[in-house]
């Protein structure tokens, strides 16, 4: 039982450290690419996010999984991160004010 | 039912412990505004602070008052004077469209329009002025709109900003929209335009010397080195946004207009000095 598990625990890290498919790159950058238009509907996009997943669109033109996949998950953290920024910010800002 | 006690407990705490936000008065906000840069800066003299940098650093005046023997905004004040004296193609003209023909009124944009809720600047008015005569509206950032604005703003050098929030909720919604804008960090770097222009004032930024934000938008428009050329309110927000590594908005976005119209009436009583000139 505890060999079996642990061999299906290897065989899972196995695979995620094996190369990204196009489905996983294709599908990491819809995910980021919709994240990134919410961020910018509540204008909180950032330049970064920006070009990260123009870079992303390059890495799939080029068929460059691995990379695609890298920079499509990268630009996801960056529109999430600047969309969270943006809701703390919906209080935060009345700490700065000057009184 | 242990964890609807505990609710109601972290309820009334979160009703006792938080402060209700004080009731939005922008005149209050006004006078601690001003009193934070006199303090800050006790050697300047209130109405200099119209001059940006200039004001605040010592150095940078000296080369500034020579450059000022042949103002590089000259050019533009001329084809300003010109595009605003021609006729539409309706025979009208853009004083038609403002107070006083146009004169000495830049101190009192942006305004709140009661019409239509809204903000509107100089530079929108501008626009609206000639759509409303069937011309088309001009690019935001530079050209034309810089040299109309520059011509008009020259004719109110040394009028105090007077801005007004009439008693309409919508304009005090706008100003709030403003000042949150103007005190919310964005961006990749966490800045706010206030870390840069009030807890940063006088501080060097790379080649530059951070303005003050009291009177930031007094010399508008501005013929920078840097651009080689004028530009106008817009521009300026649109490179501060991207300094910050936020993507910046469109130019005359409801945001910009409105951190123009908090920035504005926080100088109200600040003498226009535009248009200006940085290095
Ligand atoms: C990272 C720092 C930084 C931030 C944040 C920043 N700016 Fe600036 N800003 C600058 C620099 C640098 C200049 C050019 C030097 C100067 O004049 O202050 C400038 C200039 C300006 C000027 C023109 C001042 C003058 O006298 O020419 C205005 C107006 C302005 N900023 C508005 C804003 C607004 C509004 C925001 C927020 C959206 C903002 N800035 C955020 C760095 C910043």
């Amino acid at each position: 039982m505890k060999t079996a598990s642990f061999a299906f625990l290897g065989l899972m890290l196995c695979a995620s450290a094996m190369a990204a498919t196009q489905p996983d790159a294709e599908a990491t950058f819809k995910a980021a690419q919709s994240e990134e238009a919410l961020a910018k509907a509540e204008q909180a996009a950032w330049t970064t996010t920006e070009t990260t997943l123009a870079d992303a669109q390059k890495s799939l033109t080029a068929q460059k999984w691995d990379e695609a996949k890298a920079l499509a998950d990268e630009a996801l953290a960056l529109a999430k991160r600047s969309r969270a920024q943006a809701t703390e910010q919906k209080t935060l800002w009345q700490d700065a004010v000057i009184r | 039912m242990i964890v609807r006690r505990l609710l109601a407990v972290l309820i009334a705490g979160a009703s006792l412990g938080a402060a209700p936000a004080p009731a939005p008065n922008p005149e209050t906000d006004r006078v601690a505004f001003q009193s934070y840069f006199f303090t800050k800066f006790p050697n300047v003299k209130h109405e200099e602070f119209g001059n940006g940098p200039y004001a605040v650093n010592a150095p940078m005046r000296k080369q500034w008052e020579e450059i000022m023997q042949f103002p590089p905004y000259e050019p533009a004040l001329d084809e300003g004077r010109e595009a605003f004296e021609a006729p539409f193609a309706n025979g009208r003209h853009y004083s038609d469209c403002f107070d006083n023909g146009g004169d000495g009124i830049r101190q009192t944009y942006p305004r709140f329009d009661t019409k239509t809720g809204e903000i509107i600047t100089l530079d929108g008015a501008i626009n609206a002025c000639r759509v409303s005569n069937g011309e088309k509206p001009l690019p935001l950032q530079t050209g034309v709109m810089a040299s109309i604005t520059a011509f008009m703003s020259e004719s109110s050098r040394g009028k105090p900003f007077d801005i007004k929030i009439p008693a309409d909720p919508r304009a005090l919604a706008a100003y709030e929209r403003g000042k949150e804008f103007f005190y919310a960090r964005k961006g990749q770097l966490g800045f706010a335009c206030a870390s840069c222009h009030v807890q940063g004032a006088g501080e060097r930024l790379r080649g530059d010397i951070l303005a003050p934000a009291l009177g930031i938008l007094a010399a508008f428009p501005i013929y920078r080195s840097d651009w080689g050329a004028m530009g106008t309110i817009d521009r300026r927000f649109t490179s501060c946004s991207a300094q910050t590594r936020a993507v910046p908005l469109p130019a005359q976005a409801a945001a910009y207009r409105e951190v123009e119209y908090f920035l504005s009436y926080m100088s109200n009583g600040i003498p226009i000095t535009g248009p200006g000139t940085r290095p």
